[in-house]
This record gives C-alpha cells, sequence and structure tokens, in this order.
C-alpha cells in the first residue's frame, strides 16, 4: 500500500462521513413532521419504486425524460465501475475480472452506456443554457447547481474513456476502440500524449467521484437519495378527498398548518424530493396566468425553510422558526392563487403533492385566524345562513322543478336514483337549464329518480378548499344525515364538485353510496339502449374537461363518449385529458377576485375558440360560468358554451313521436 | 326625562339623523317626555332642518376640534348630555361611526344598547326588532329597564315630517375634555365606492355598455335620479371602470330602492349583489336575459336608446 493509497482510503472515509451526516440530518428534518411515514402493503409500495423509480415511468412523460431516464439508468451501471475504481485506487490491481461473463457484460454495458450519458448530458446541457425552458428558471444558485452536477458527471465519463483508451478490459467496447483507433490513426504520438498518465486519471476519476458525492446531498441532486423513498412511502390518498379534521378533539390547540412541523413527515420528505424539474410550474394556471404562486417554488420554499430552521427545532421542537410559514414563506397572494385543480399533483415524476401544502396553511388561516378574503367570507356566510353561496332563501331551492313532474324524496322515497341538484343547478337561472334538461333526459329514459329540494343543501366543496373545515363538515354532516334518512343507495348530480364530494368525503361522515355523473349516468343510458338519440347536425363541439372530474375522478371518456353520441366526436383543446388546463373557478375561486395577472377562464376560453370549435361543451356549472364569460370579454359571444346534458336533449326525439 | 337622538354629521347631518327623529318622535310621543337632540360637529348654523320631527332642543356644540367624530370627545359629550337631561330613551344611527359611539356611550353610562336595529317603538319599555343569524330571523327585543339605547340601521325608517316647529337651539362650548387622538388626516375613499351601498338609487352598467366611452349615457341617468353608479363583474374585468363601483357577489352588495341595470344580463353572481333592492328595472337588448326574470320593470332595447330618453323624461319631470 502506497501513500496514493492512504490519502485516497482517508478521502473515501471523509467523503462518506460527510454525505451521511448530511442524509441523516435530512431523514431527522423529515422526523419532525406528524404521524408516521406509511409502510403498510409493502409488496405495492416496492413496486410503486420500481415501476416509477428504476422503470422512470412518471419521468417519461415528457420528451426531457428520455435524456433523464438515460442519465438515471447510466448512473446504475457507470457505477459498477467507479466502486472497482475506488477499491483499485485503496488496493492496487483490484479488479472485478472473478466475475468472468457478468464482468464482461458490464464493461460492454459501461462502453454503451457512457456515450448514451454523455449525449443526454450535451442535450441537457444545451436546454439548461441556450433554450432554457421556462419551468427550469429559477434563483442564480439553483442554475449554477445544475451546471455544477452536469460537469461533473461529464467529467467523470470523459475520465472514465480515456482510462478505456489507455487500457482496455474485455468486453465489447466499440466506443472506447474506435476513439482509440482513432487517435492511433489521426493523432501523431499516441493516445497517451493527449490523454496523460493512466494514473493520474484515476485520480481525477477518484477525485470527482467523491467530490459528487459530498456536493449531493447539498445540492438539488439530493432527489437520488430522496426520491426513491419518496415513492416508497407513498400516501395511499384519495385524489379528491382532503381528510377530515378531528374538530372534536378538545385538547387539540391548532388546526390546520401553522409552522412547517405541522406538516405530516410524509410532506416534508416531499420537499426534500423535489427535483426542481418545474413540471408542475408548467402545468400551473395561476403560473401560466401571471399570479405570483407557482408550485415548485411554493415547494422549494418549504425545503429551504426546513433545511434553515430544522437544526434549532431538532435542538429544541419548541424553537420559535425565524421565519413564519404563512407571510414570509408562503404569502397571502400565493396562498389564495390557487385553484385546486391538481395539475401540479398529476404531473410530478416523483409523486409530491405541492397542492396540498396549499390546503393545509388555508385551513390554519380560515381556523386559526380568520384571514381569508373579503369576497371568500361572504361566500362562506352565506353557505352558513342559506347553504348555497349566493344567499338565496332555502325554501326555493326545490323550485327550478316546479312543473316538471319533479318528486322530493319526501313524497317518494323509493325512487332509485337522487338527483342531488347542487347549489348552481338549484338557483343558477344558466344552470337551472342544465338541471332541466337532465331531468327531460331521465324521464325520457324512464329512470326513476328524485331529488331532496328544499332539504338539500350545499356539499361544502368550496368550504372545504377555502379552508374551513368547521362548515364543510357541517354541511357534509347535514346532507349525509337528510339522505341516509331516506335510504338512498345512488346519486347522480351534474356538478362534478358536489359528485367530488359526495363521492370520496361523504364517505367520513357515514354516507356510502354508488354516484355517477350525469355524464356516466347519460352514457349508461345509451349504452343500455334506454335512450334513443337521433344526432342533430350541430357544428364542432370542443369539450373542455373539468378538475374535479378528470384529474380528481378519472372521469374522462363518459362525457366524450356521450357527445358522440348525442352529436359527434368533440373536438379537444390543445390542452386536454389529465394536462387540461383549468377554468380558474376551483377551490374556493369562484368566489373571490382575481386581481392578479391575467384572467385563467379567458386564457382557457381563448384556447377553446381557436379550436375552431362552434360549440364549446362542458360538464361543470363553474366551468360553464367561466368560459362563458371568456368568450364574451373575448367578444366570442357567438359561441354558446353548454352542458353535455342539453346537448343530449336536443337529440332526443321530439316528445310525441 | 326627556328622549334624546345622537345627530350623526360629516360636514352636515347625514339621512340616518332624520330617520334616528323619526322613530324617536314617536317614542316621545309614546312616553310623552320632551325630545332633545345632540349635534357635535365644526360649526352649527341653524336648526331648521330639524322642523317637523316635535324636537324640543338641540344641544349644538360647535367647535373646529369636533369637525370629526372622535371616542375622545364625542362619547363624553354625549354621555354627560344624557345624565344631565336624564334621558330616557337615547337613539343613535347604526353606521360604522354610530355603531362605536351608540356602543361606547351606553357602555359610558352602563344602559342596555340595542344594536343595528330595523325599527323601534315604546310598549311597556323600549321594542326594538333586530335582525340576527345574518337576517334570517327578525327578534323583537324588549328593554325593561331605563335608560335604554338603540341604534337603527340606515335606509330603512322612512323619514316623516310633521308641521312641527324648529327646535330651540342651545349652543353650548366644548367641554375642557383630555384628549389622546389627533385626527391628522382623513384619507377618503375613492368617489363611488362609498356612495354605492348608501344610494337611494343605483344604475348600473355591464358588458352592454360596450366599452369605457359608453358610461356617461349611464353618468347622465345617474345625476338625473341623483343616483350611484354600479357595474357588472364583466364591466370591470374588461377594465372599463374601477373595482370600486363593482356590484356583486365579490363586489359591492347594495340593496337601494331603485336598481336600474342597464346592459347587464343578471348573472347570478350579480344578482347576489342586488338582489334586496325594492324595485328593480332592466333595460337590455336580450329578452331571454336573465335580469328580466328579477326584474320588476323590464324594457327590451338597447341602452343607447333607451336610457338618454329616460334621462330626458326624468329631467323634464323633476322641473
Amino acid at each position: 500500500m502506497t501513500i496514493g493509497n492512504g490519502v485516497l482510503l482517508i478521502l473515501i472515509i471523509a467523503a462518506h462521513a460527510i454525505f451521511f451526516r448530511r442524509v441523516i440530518q435530512i431523514f431527522r428534518f423529515v422526523r419532525l413532521g406528524q404521524g408516521a411515514l406509511p409502510v403498510d402493503r409493502r409488496m405495492r409500495r416496492i413496486r410503486n419504486v420500481l415501476v416509477k423509480g428504476f422503470g422512470q415511468r412518471l419521468v417519461l412523460r415528457t420528451p426531457a425524460g428520455l435524456g433523464h431516464a438515460a442519465i438515471f439508468w447510466g448512473f446504475f451501471v457507470l457505477t459498477y465501475g467507479t466502486l472497482e475504481g475506488l477499491i483499485a485506487g485503496v488496493i492496487p490491481g483490484f479488479s472485478f475480472a472473478w466475475m468472468g461473463p457478468f464482468y464482461w457484460f458490464m464493461n460492454t454495458c459501461q462502453d454503451i452506456f457512457g456515450i448514451v450519458v454523455l449525449i443526454a448530458l450535451t442535450v441537457s446541457l444545451f436546454r439548461r443554457v441556450v433554450l432554457r425552458p421556462k419551468r427550469l428558471e429559477g434563483a442564480f444558485w439553483h442554475t449554477v447547481d445544475a451546471l455544477v452536477i452536469l460537469l461533473l458527471i461529464a467529467v467523470l465519463i470523459k475520465a472514465f474513456y480515456a482510462m478505456r483508451i489507455l487500457h482496455p478490459k474485455p468486453g465489447f467496447t466499440p466506443v472506447a476502440d474506435v476513439a482509440r483507433a482513432v487517435m492511433i490513426g489521426v493523432l501523431p504520438g499516441g493516445p497517451e500524449k493527449y490523454l496523460g498518465s493512466y494514473a493520474a486519471l484515476e485520480w481525477v476519476h477518484n477525485l470527482v467521484v467523491l467530490a459528487f458525492l459530498v456536493y449531493i446531498p447539498y445540492s438539488k441532486h439530493l432527489h437520488i437519495v430522496t426520491a426513491l423513498p419518496n415513492l416508497f412511502f407513498r400516501e395511499d390518498y384519495i385524489p379528491g378527498r382532503i381528510e377530515k379534521l378531528n374538530l372534536e378533539d378538545e385538547t387539540a390547540e391548532r388546526f390546520g398548518v401553522i409552522q412547517v412541523t405541522d406538516y405530516s413527515r410524509k410532506a416534508l420528505l416531499d420537499v426534500a424530493a423535489c427535483t426542481e424539474c418545474g413540471r408542475c410550474q408548467e402545468a400551473c394556471p395561476a403560473y401560466e396566468t401571471g399570479k405570483p404562486l407557482t408550485p415548485k417554488e411554493v415547494v422549494l420554499g418549504l425545503k429551504d425553510h426546513l433545511f434553515e430552521e430544522g437544526p434549532a427545532l431538532l435542538a429544541n421542537r419548541e424553537a420559535e422558526p425565524r421565519r413564519t410559514l404563512f407571510g414570509e414563506v408562503i404569502t397571502g397572494d400565493v396562498l389564495w392563487a390557487c385553484t385546486t385543480c391538481r395539475a401540479c399533483e398529476e404531473v410530478c415524476p416523483v409523486e409530491i403533492r405541492p397542492m396540498s401544502k396549499l390546503t393545509g396553511v388555508r385551513q390554519a388561516r380560515v381556523l386559526m385566524e380568520g384571514d381569508l378574503p373579503e369576497p371568500a367570507q361572504l361566500a362562506l356566510r352565506n353557505i352558513e345562513t342559506q347553504s348555497n353561496p349566493w344567499n338565496l332563501p332555502q325554501e326555493t331551492r326545490g323550485d327550478w322543478a316546479n312543473g316538471l313532474g319533479v318528486k322530493t324524496l319526501a313524497e317518494d322515497a323509493n325512487a332509485e336514483y337522487l338527483f342531488f341538484v347542487g347549489c348552481a343547478g338549484s338557483y343558477d337561472q344558466r344552470y337551472v337549464k342544465v338541471s332541466q334538461a337532465l331531468v327531460r333526459i331521465l324521464q325520457t329514459a324512464g329512470v326513476s329518480f328524485g331529488i331532496l329540494g328544499a332539504e338539500e343543501c350545499c356539499t361544502g366543496d368550496s368550504a372545504k378548499r377555502i379552508g374551513n373545515e368547521y362548515l364543510a363538515q357541517m354541511m357534509a354532516q347535514q346532507n349525509v344525515d337528510t339522505i341516509n334518512g331516506y335510504g338512498v343507495k345512488k346519486i347522480v348530480t351534474a356538478c362534478p364538485h358536489c359528485y367530488n364530494t359526495i363521492k370520496n368525503e361523504f364517505p367520513q361522515y357515514g354516507g356510502q353510496y354508488e354516484v355517477l355523473h350525469h355524464s356516466e349516468l347519460i352514457r349508461n343510458l345509451i349504452q343500455e339502449g334506454r335512450l334513443r338519440l337521433s344526432p342533430t347536425a350541430s357544428g364542432r363541439i370542443a369539450y373542455h374537461d373539468s378538475c374535479y372530474l378528470g384529474r380528481y375522478n378519472n372521469v374522462y371518456e363518459a362525457p366524450r363518449e356521450v357527445i358522440a353520441a348525442a352529436a359527434q366526436p368533440p373536438a379537444e383543446l390543445s390542452r386536454h385529458h389529465a394536462l387540461s388546463f383549468c377554468c380558474g373557478a376551483g377551490g374556493g375561486r369562484m368566489w373571490m377576485e382575481e386581481t392578479l395577472g391575467t384572467p385563467v377562464n379567458v386564457n382557457r376560453a381563448r384556447e377553446a375558440a381557436s379550436t375552431g370549435a362552434e360549440v364549446v361543451a362542458t360538464a361543470c356549472p363553474f366551468c360553464m360560468t367561466m368560459l362563458s364569460d371568456g368568450l364574451k370579454s373575448l367578444d366570442e359571444a357567438a359561441i354558446p358554451v353548454k352542458d353535455i346534458a342539453e346537448i343530449v336533449m336536443e337529440a332526443l326525439p321530439p316528445v310525441n313521436g | 326625562m326627556s328622549i334624546l337622538v345622537l345627530l350623526e354629521q360629516r360636514g352636515g347631518l347625514k339621512a340616518c339623523a332624520f330617520e334616528a327623529l323619526t322613530a324617536a318622535s314617536e317614542i316621545a310621543r309614546a312616553v310623552n317626555q320632551p325630545l332633545n337632540a345632540v349635534f357635535i360637529g365644526s360649526a352649527f348654523d341653524n336648526a331648521d332642518n330639524l322642523a317637523g320631527f316635535g324636537v324640543s332642543k338641540v344641544f349644538a356644540y360647535a367647535d373646529a376640534r369636533l369637525e370629526r367624530y372622535s371616542s375622545d370627545t364625542y362619547v363624553p359629550i354625549a354621555a354627560d348630555l344624557a345624565r344631565e337631561l336624564g334621558a330616557t330613551v337615547i337613539v343613535g344611527s347604526a353606521t360604522a361611526l354610530g355603531k362605536e359611539w351608540c356602543a361606547s356611550v351606553a357602555g359610558r353610562l352602563d344602559v342596555e344598547l340595542v344594536q343595528d336595529c330595523l325599527g323601534a317603538r315604546w310598549e311597556n319599555g323600549l321594542r326594538a326588532q333586530k335582525p340576527v343569524y345574518a337576517g334570517k330571523v327578525l327578534s323583537d327585543v324588549l328593554v325593561n329597564s331605563t335608560p335604554a339605547m338603540v341604534s337603527l340601521r340606515p335606509n330603512v325608517v322612512p323619514v316623516n315630517k310633521d308641521n312641527s316647529p324648529a327646535p330651540e337651539v342651545v349652543r353650548r362650548s366644548m367641554p375642557d375634555l383630555p384628549i389622546r387622538i389627533i385626527l391628522k388626516e382623513a384619507v377618503e375613499a375613492p368617489p363611488g365606492a362609498a356612495e354605492l351601498t348608501e344610494a337611494k338609487i343605483v344604475v348600473s352598467g355591464g358588458r352592454g355598455v360596450g366599452g369605457p366611452e359608453g358610461w356617461p349615457v349611464l353618468q347622465g341617468l345617474c345625476d338625473a335620479l341623483g343616483a350611484a353608479l354600479g357595474a357588472s363583474r364583466a364591466a370591470v374585468d374588461a377594465g372599463w371602470i374601477d373595482h370600486a363601483h363593482q356590484v356583486g357577489q365579490t363586489g359591492k352588495v347594495v340593496s337601494p330602492d331603485l336598481y336600474i341595470a342597464c346592459g347587464i344580463s343578471g348573472a347570478i353572481q350579480h344578482q347576489a349583489g342586488m338582489r334586496t333592492a325594492k324595485i328593480v328595472a332592466a333595460v337590455n337588448k336580450d329578452p331571454q336575459a336573465n335580469i328580466f326574470k328579477i326584474a320588476d320593470y323590464g324594457i327590451v332595447g338597447d341602452l343607447f336608446e333607451i336610457v338618454p330618453l329616460l334621462t330626458e323624461e326624468i329631467r323634464k319631470a323633476k322641473s
């Protein structure tokens, strides 16, 4: 053993010590959160890691993901050689040659992956430095950080090839072979003259590897350590549910997220796992329209905050953080800009949930401080007094159905379906037409149904998403009690917000029903032959996905199939299905002013108009209001916005024929 | 023993002061006690506009330092006067200012106050109609002790005058009071904002106004009627007019005697801000517009044709 071997051994030990010290510290920061990391159903968790981690399934949804996957897989292959090199640096002459054919195979893989990774790195560098996609923008040091990493890896690969040129190993190694042949043939003096000595290259390679190891946990490349655990500890959540808070607990002194340690451990692992790829930012309607909110910065802001406050909090759990979570880490303008469209959660390649980081803070603002935008307060007060956001009289809730031959469950509780009408369907004259169209459809198909009339209340969706847990629970419980009182089994609704709450949140209040969105029920009726339609020769129809129907509940095809049966297959907007763009009204935004940036609904309306559609089809009252307002303000009022039920009604056979 | 009215002024007396006088005069008659009023302000010209309410004396505290409300001055002056006169019932207004003034006076005198009432009368004690549960329930409150205080919600009690003469004016100088708060500057809210919620008549425009150049037509009608100018969210979002004018779910909630909606389709978001108007009139080109469903009077037509005709007729009728 030479002095050089000893020095390298000490460096290896030191680098690992620094690496593990930091990684352990970060996992201790994560443990500052509430509850435990979920570990049930291990096989599913392992599969999640294999498919989404090693399989890179979510990363590969964008073209740039291919580059990431190449570097990711290459990293594992090249680590084999890196390990061999490090050991050989300490024990001269060490090699994995004893592995025989596997050694040969791995050398082959390394030679090929080396060039693949090098190409991927070049493309990545080109994107970072020249193309600069907006989603990768960030603080200056974030870009420097990314460049440092890319350059370190590039140096590693180049040193690797230089070594293989000088010192071939068994295996099929076309890249190194060709490079060597070229150097010998073209360059006088042979490869040594240009590449330096093998020993020097070994040192370069080993030192860069150790530098990388030390750098990882302090850089954005921390995700190498945290992303796979984040996939393993995946929350088994229902996208459409915000977990019920226990408001009955008399010892509870805080509700929602007041400071960073109020988040769950999984939420804190989330922020530590962020890779800064910015897919969430690219998908965010608030960011797209110039609001100060970007989900990426929310997560990174929390990450920086956690890492800054972490050491003090580990020393003393009661320590007062230097910066307040609300106001300094997450400002009011950021907090209230979120439309809860879930696009950020849909696109994250490592299943981080940026949106839920905000809803927790909203709960704290509303429940602990009573601090929320004034117009939202008005809507919530109205829901509280008349159980609808417009403060219209509760007793007139069923008036829309007068003269339609619709019975309330109080009159006839034997109906097969409860038609849960919702506030808009009951009071908004525009959406009342949709309720009436659905009644006509159900009556034509001979479906037995009833309504609750004045006994129906708001489901509390807006209250829940604004953060007024108390009001939301009150509304949900009241509805569940009424509905259970009639022994209802099946519910149909024309409002995706009611649908989501009834389907995903009411079970927490003892309300278990089979819940159908009207698009699903109409689709079933058509398939069963109970509804015969004569498609009308209408113009081109474009369908806009509702977030609460699509991303929240995976209902994408039913409304499209209904439109296709009633008229023609709908045209797609450029952003559709899981990547659809919000109308701007979710998360209680319907009841707030939009004073920052440009209006979300106009952005979406412009996109709808650009399809050349003559009709824009929606399946949600909020989407309908937002898109028709948006089209009007673009002077595109000639393009009507219709609900799918209205399109179906136009294709119904005439009443007496 | 007497009844006392706290007159609210900002420069001149506010409309709510006359509403308070109307209610108080009926109480005074019922208990057969003299009706007095207290004025606190920078200057008091004469009591002519207080004629017709049966007020016997108005106590006027005029001083430059009393121009604007301050709890350091208005509260002790009113409370001391009430004690001096042996007031049995004190009537004020439930404006933002009045609610603070009345509550502070009640606290200082240690008497019952029923705040923000729709009406008050005397029937074996002070009876007041107070909305509770955000207006869902109207409670009838009886205060069975005296002195008792009530503050009345503005724009509710109709002003009623008889031919009784103007009261005797008792001019008082400002008492020597420790003043801890000095108001240096008052910044007025942008015009339109304050008047909108208090106006008896509101003329509103929507997308039908067509652009910022359309407002003078509506402003003409506002001037003729002495109305405030409102707007729908569509017009505000389009940038045609300042947000201070917005009526609706996310703007101001108004309940004037008359609401004239011009070129407003009447989406539910707008209705939420004006549904409680006593009379709704609408002008719209589209006979199917939702606004006609809640309007008492509707004109189907172009607002640029109808509104000038309306303005002309109102001017003629007024002159």
